[in-house]
């Protein structure tokens, strides 16, 4: 990524934005909800993909100290998705691409037991996360 | 941009990302984009792609995926936005094509 923000500094304006939206380090919670209940139901983990992610960091960093961007400033934004149940999951994992996450040791059998006992309503909520950084061109 | 995009489906049923004007929302309390020329690094399908074109002057979006590529294109014809150009390739290796920008957009890529 070091490579890549070094070829588009090349192609921004003078003081022109470069600004990075990746995921939050890989930490999904899933809860069963219904209506305004929320019983949390595990997590999933991906250490594989959590490597990438360390070396974009690192690669933000890299350019802020070589400087050829300043920092504009970071935030992070937590969102939900809604699935219609467990059923879901596995095409859900398929979207998130490769490496594929999976259920963080206990998850399945407590969602398993959790859904079980729900009402025909519930919905499996996911919650995940993505950072943004913004960086600045350096004249 | 290969010949076979317009064989490709457009239906999503599920979608793993924020909800639609989430991310450009949160670019634009760093960074404006309105009447903006943007770079988009890893356009993917597009999703990304059309909410910034909404509001940029023009939209480059690049991404070394063809499939996904011929996706965006048809999406973009779709939904009727003409001021994005797509163009094959990866970050590391982008051409001059529409440069100078105001803004480049590393669209969960990493």
């Amino acid at each position: 990524m070091v490579h890549a923000l070094h070829a588009v500094r090349g192609v921004l304006r003078a003081k022109g934005a470069a600004v990075s939206i990746t995921p939050e380090r890989f930490d999904a919670r899933l809860a069963v909800v219904s209506g305004s209940r929320r019983l949390p139901a595990g997590k999933l983990v991906n250490p594989s993909f959590d490597r990438y992610l360390l070396a974009a960091e690192a690669a933000l960093d890299r350019v802020v100290r070589d400087g050829s961007f300043t920092l504009e400033g970071r935030r992070r934004h937590r969102y939900h998705i809604r699935l219609r149940g467990p059923g879901d999951l596995p095409e859900y994992i398929d979207l998130l691409g490769t490496p594929r996450p999976r259920l963080s040791a206990g998850s399945w059998p407590r969602l398993r037991t959790l859904w079980r006992s729900s009402s025909p309503a519930s919905r499996l909520e996911i919650t995940d996360g993505l950072v943004i950084t913004a960086l600045r061109r350096t004249s | 941009m290969p010949d076979s995009c317009d064989r490709l489906s457009l239906d999503v049923e599920m979608n793993p990302y924020p909800a639609a004007g989430i991310e450009v929302r949160l670019i634009q309390r760093f960074v404006a984009l309105g009447r903006r020329r943007v770079l988009e690094i890893g356009c993917g399908d597009g999703r990304l792609t059309m909410q910034l074109a909404r509001l940029a002057a023009s939209v480059v979006a690049v991404d070394p995926d063809r499939e996904a590529l011929c996706e965006a294109q048809a999406a973009a014809r779709q939904q009727g936005i003409r001021n994005v150009q797509f163009v094959y390739g990866a970050g590391e290796t982008l051409r001059r094509v529409g440069a100078p920008f105001d803004v480049a957009v590393f669209s969960w890529s990493l």
